[in-house]
């Protein structure tokens, strides 16, 4: 307790100085802080751009079904939709039917993403009733109905009311064919998916594409992102109670490993120039730490005459920059918890154009996320740079000779 | 009983471009309860042995044998428990732990040997009465007069009843009724406890109140003298 008291003590001599390096190590950690949960708030909008564009949180599919994605591997939706309504945190649910077809009007030919919806369940999970730009979504009795990605049907040509064709091959190898009216244009943002998408009534493709009122998969929405490992968990439960062992249970991360590989790269990349940053600031607390130690070589000199172990005047010396980081930690706590929390609710608008945030799937106002992760890799790497500098004075107190240090004055 | 045993103490060091030769062979025997001071101009090798003897610096040559140990081959570790268990120091200029209270400055050496919080303090206490600082221990070292931190640097080398006390020119510092002061308490300590006291000085006043005194004269015992208890 008392080598606690000196070191505190020791803290407190210099005082202008111990603040200024504590108010260093403070800001590289509400910096830190700051710029991960920003980073954090980025993927969570990229997630949420994923799932509701796309693959819903996760997606109920026939064993075997992914990632070959074969329409014979279909999924007989008998009683699903029923058990995945009933359990808490789902939002939504929507059957669909994916595949792919050529797409022909007039002379145009274009390869095309075909995804068969129930309309009123699907704008429950995705976006794609919202981001119809031209006509309208399509009606649930809508037999005839297709919508189109904007692109596709600039390359089509087609306008609202005109009548496409398409082509492709059925589950059963047979040839699928049929003619629709376009209804609607939409725009996901997603360059892909707008040059290649059509929506058309799931009875329709499944007609079309002899289905026999099977589907490919049945896609789940939930109300927040940190609930789909345990509902993943409830929902394998659920199906193996009603005896569905035909069944795949698939996150997004799974139907979509790109999605999450970048955001892997994107933040261990991250971690790697926040290291670096801090690095550059640990240079100037270990010139701190070297001061500190360099100016009281006598007085060490005197503990060890005094009979203190080398080891244990090594400790209290290292004891000092450990208070002294622990300090910095709560001040950078103290001044980056309330800032970023203010954006947290708020949100920052970056004011990036519109076409290009939503090529990237992303959202022009970022909101940061106050993750227990965020904390752990900041403090973490706060922590392991700032007492890795102080290890080099704490090495040399307990090599101090007495009888030099003595003469020092 | 012998406390400290030299033999053949010689100390060589190169300082900038000189060498210096600063013990040349010193034979000496300390006994238990002996008022020694050790004198000398400077340079004659006083704070070289009282450095050796203490560990802080090894010999060039020679043996040292502390309360029975050798220390000549000793490790840091093993001579810093030797200090701590067996040798008290009081310096030319106090070295007081400027951040510590009086009361915890003594309490410092029985904190490195383990003695419990309550029993440091009634010692700590009891030592800065009787060293007369009574109301003075909760005042930090700057806050202190010469006199007044030299006796805390006292009550500190003695409160672990070590074997043997090294002072390193203790009243240099200090008004000649201070040091009087000073030495009359170091003199009572070592008559009531029995405990060794060897002081380095070139303060005449030190010398009168030693029983012995051992002259060096560059780095050799010129002569050692011993005096009447009443001295």
């Amino acid at each position: 307790m008392m080598l606690l008291k000196t070191a505190w003590r020791n803290i407190g001599r210099n005082k202008r100085r111990s603040i200024l390096s504590a108010l260093a190590i403070g800001f590289a950690f509400g910096l830190l802080v700051f710029s991960m949960a920003l980073q954090r708030g980025q993927y969570v909008d990229m997630i949420q751009n994923t799932v509701r564009v796309q693959t819903g949180h996760f997606q109920i599919q026939k064993e075997g079904h992914f990632p070959e994605r074969l329409l014979s591997e279909k999924l007989d939706p008998a009683g699903l939709l029923e058990v995945v309504d009933k359990l808490p945190h789902v939002t939504g649910a929507a059957p669909r039917v994916t595949t792919a077809a050529l797409v022909s009007k007039g002379e145009h030919t274009f390869g095309a993403a075909v995804l068969g919806i129930e309309p009123e369940r699907e704008k429950s999970v995705s976006t794609l009733a919202s981001v119809v730009r031209e006509g309208a979504f399509l009606e649930p009795g809508d037999r005839d109905g297709v919508l189109l990605g904007q692109t596709l049907a600039k390359n089509l040509g087609a306008a609202v009311g005109d009548k496409i064709v398409f082509i492709g091959q059925g589950a059963d190898g047979s040839m699928a064919a049929g003619k629709l009216i376009v209804r609607g244009l939409f725009k996901l943002g997603m360059g892909e998916l707008d040059r290649s998408a059509l929506a058309a009534n799931i009875a329709t493709v499944q007609e079309a594409f002899s289905m026999a009122g099977d589907v490919t998969e049945i896609a789940v929405l939930l109300d927040s992102e940190r609930r789909r490992l345990e509902s993943e968990v409830r929902i394998r439960a659920a199906l193996d109670e009603i005896g569905r062992h035909d069944t795949a249970v698939l996150g997004w991360p799974t139907l979509m490993p790109g999605v999450e590989q970048g955001i892997k790269i994107d933040w261990n990349s991250g971690l790697i120039m926040y290291a670096a940053l801090v690095l550059v600031v640990g240079f100037g607390i270990a010139n701190t730490f070297l001061m500190a130690y360099m100016e009281r070589i006598h007085e060490l000199g005197v503990l060890l005459a005094l009979g203190m172990p080398p080891r244990r005047l090594s400790r209290m010396v290292y004891l000092e920059s450990v208070l002294l980081v622990g300090l910095g930690i709560l001040a950078g706590l103290a001044g980056g918890l309330p800032i970023t929390w203010y954006y947290q609710v708020k949100g920052i608008d970056f004011g990036i154009n519109e076409e290009l945030t939503a090529k990237y799937g992303m959202s022009s106002i970022i909101h940061p996320q106050l993750e227990p992760l965020v904390f752990a890799w900041a403090g973490g790497i706060v922590l392991v740079i700032s007492l890795a500098v102080a290890i080099y004075p704490a090495l040399k107190a307990a090599r101090i000779r007495p009888v030099e240090a003595l003469r020092r004055t | 009983m012998t406390i400290v045993e030299a033999k053949g103490l010689v100390k060589d060091y190169r300082e900038g471009r000189t060498d210096v030769h600063a013990l040349r062979g010193v034979d000496l025997q300390i006994g238990e309860g002996e008022f020694i001071a050790v004198a000398g101009p400077s340079g004659s090798g006083k704070t070289t042995l009282l450095n050796i003897v203490s560990g802080l610096d090894s010999a060039t040559a020679g043996e040292v044998r502390v309360d029975g140990e050798e220390i000549s081959g000793m490790r840091c570790a093993d001579l810093s428990r030797l200090r701590l268990h067996k040798i008290g120091f009081v310096f030319q200029s106090y070295n007081l732990i400027p951040v510590l209270t009086a009361r915890e400055n003594v309490e410092f050496t029985m904190l490195l040997q383990g003695v419990p919080a309550g029993e440091r303090r009634r010692r700590a206490m009891e030592l800065l009465g009787r060293v007369g600082l009574q109301g003075l221990e909760n005042r930090r070292p700057p806050t202190l007069s010469g006199g007044q931190q030299q006796r805390v640097a006292v009550a500190r080398a003695i409160v672990t009843r070590p074997r043997l006390v090294l002072a390193d020119e203790p009243t240099a510092n200090l008004d000649s009724e201070t040091g009087a002061k000073l030495l009359d308490l170091m003199r009572e300590l070592n008559r009531a406890e029995n405990m060794t006291f060897v002081f380095s000085t070139h303060d005449p006043m030190v010398m009168d109140y030693s029983r012995r005194l051992i002259r060096l004269h560059d780095g050799l015992v010129a002569s050692d003298e011993r005096r009447p208890a009443s001295a």
